[in-house]
């Protein structure tokens, strides 16, 4: 945090920046490829939410959470309009906004599965407009570069190239319905006010999901290595998966083991508190996110319950993470949106070890440690092509 | 433009000039995979021009039917693109803003090229290092 400008990690910058924006100067997502000026997107595809990252003409950095949740728009007779996503024509509400109408979870699984799902992409363009906007694009037609972050299960050594990658089905699934798709996206805000946005996927480029993390924490904006550990353990604690990751780069390795479920375990515990509910995996998910529940037309503060389910769950998923600290090769990265709900636990865990901050670990703070993989995943784009 | 990315094929006779231009340029830019997507993203490019030119009225739709959003959405972000270059190596543009300095209505020497922000440029390890990680256009 004391280093020198030019010595700070991007994850540096970004807690340097406090609560205020997050600037990276002389930088912006506006890149060439194929010789098409195009828009460089960081884009998460987690289970339980898209997180998504893009920097406008200024510099600044703009992220967003959109938990994977799609309803119908309904028209609401009076009173505030909810914002509508009109995809491809058809009207819809999608993350938050559809998870307080009772919208549908999109199934957990492989990046094959998932992306095949139309509801899967109308929440991925409805998302990408979304930004744009909130990154102060004007509404248009839009050649977007998409820099897509899959679980690390699906980046492994092609035997013949004998080079990392993403495994074939996922890189065909996503050849299929992802790159080269176009879709037009009205936004009509809870005001009525509509844009219109054609958004192209021109390129897509794979990468597992904590080497954004490993990015985001081990360069600087402009690309320089910043810390001095040339292996990491990459402790991800999502929201279908926990996995640990050891990154290494002289010789360039990537190990996953999957270590358990994510905080799905906290949501379906979460679920089980509020029997009469009906709750969805998914809104249980945000429940626990924003210690709020919609219950009986009222909104309820759920903290206490969610302390309980801590109290039962959490320490199982910090349990799982131990091993990770008792071995002493390698750094140890935790993050992942877990770490929003489980830091203060984790912080209580480590200080029963000789680890030490900064020199044997790093905590994402929780602030960043939902989007950083997006972040870390606009950073390797722009590194990529410039 | 397009709603889908479904192609037909179109045939167009070149020169043997335009040919050789095709084949170094197409070193230039290896993300595309073939010639024949280089020729395709110049005819998009292309296109969207043609469509900022079509202004006269009474020949059919104006902008080929394209949005004014949309057209000058594409131009510009070619044009702020290519301005760099321009003022570098251009005749004209070079002149006009010199007239603009003169008369006040830039704040700082317009005619250098280093007046417009060159793109950052990055440290290759951090490509080499996502490259070797398995980072990869699909």
């Amino acid at each position: 945090m004391n280093a020198s400008k030019d010595q700070q990690s991007i994850l540096d910058h970004l807690v340097g920046a406090g609560t205020g924006p997050i600037i990276f100067p002389e930088l912006s997502s506006t890149i060439t490829i194929q010789g098409v000026s195009c828009l460089a997107v960081g884009v998460d595809n987690g289970n339980d939410a898209l997180k998504l990252s893009m920097l406008g003409n200024d510099g600044r950095l703009f992220t967003q959470r959109v938990p994977m949740a799609i309803a119908p728009a309904r028209t609401i007779q009076s009173g505030r309009a909810e914002a509508t996503s009109v995809v491809d024509g058809i009207p819809l509400w999608v993350g938050a906004v559809a998870l307080r109408h009772d919208g549908q979870d999109i199934p957990a699984g492989a990046t094959a599965q998932r992306v095949v799902d139309p509801r899967w992409r109308q929440i991925f363009f409805a998302a990408l407009a979304d930004l744009l906007a909130e990154a102060g694009y004007v509404p248009g037609a839009y050649n977007l570069v998409v820099s897509l972050a899959v679980p690390n299960t699906e980046v492994a050594r092609d035997t013949r190239s004998d080079r990392l990658g993403v495994v074939a089905e996922t890189a065909a699934a996503i050849r299929a319905h992802v790159r080269g798709q176009v879709a037009v996206v009205q936004r009509v805000d809870a005001r009525g006010a509509t844009q219109q946005w054609t958004l192209t996927v021109q390129q897509v480029l794979g990468q597992a999901q904590s080497l954004g993390t490993f990015t985001a924490w081990s360069k600087s904006p402009a690309g320089r290595t910043v810390q001095d550990v040339e292996g990491v353990l990459v402790v991800d604690l999502g929201g279908g998966d926990q996995q640990q990751t050891e990154i290494t780069v002289s010789p360039y390795q990537l190990l996953t083991e999957r270590i358990g479920d994510g905080t799905i375990t906290l949501a379906r515990a979460f679920q089980r508190s509020f029997p009469g509910a009906q709750l969805t995996t998914l809104a249980a998910q945000q429940a626990l996110m924003t210690g709020q529940l919609m219950l009986s037309g009222r909104r309820r503060d759920v903290t206490h319950q969610i302390q309980q389910v801590l109290a039962a769950e959490g320490q199982n998923l910090i349990g799982r993470m131990l091993p990770a600290l008792r071995q002493q090769r390698l750094f140890v990265l935790f993050t992942g949106g877990g770490i929003i709900l489980l830091g203060d636990l984790l912080h209580e865990r480590i200080a029963t070890t000789s680890k030490r901050p900064g020199e044997d670990y790093a905590l994402v703070p929780p602030a960043f440690a939902s989007e950083l993989n997006s972040v870390g995943a606009l950073f390797n784009l722009l590194f990529k092509t410039r | 433009m397009t709603k889908s990315q479904s192609r037909s094929p179109k045939s167009i006779r070149i020169t043997e000039e335009q040919q050789q231009l095709l084949d170094r340029l197409l070193l230039q830019f290896p993300d595309v995979t073939s010639e024949s997507d280089l020729i395709y993203r110049a005819f998009v490019e292309g296109l969207y021009v043609l469509a900022a030119r079509a202004t006269v009225p009474g020949r059919g739709v104006l902008h080929g039917g394209l949005s004014t959003a949309e057209v000058a959405g594409h131009v510009e972000r070619m044009l702020v693109e290519l301005l760099p270059f321009v003022v570098a190596h251009g005749t004209l543009l070079p002149r006009i803003l010199a007239q603009l300095q003169e008369l006040g209505l830039t704040g700082k020497d317009a005619t250098s090229s280093a007046a417009l922000d060159a793109p950052p440029a990055f440290e290759q390890d951090a490509q080499r290092d996502a490259d070797g990680l398995g980072a990869e256009f699909l």
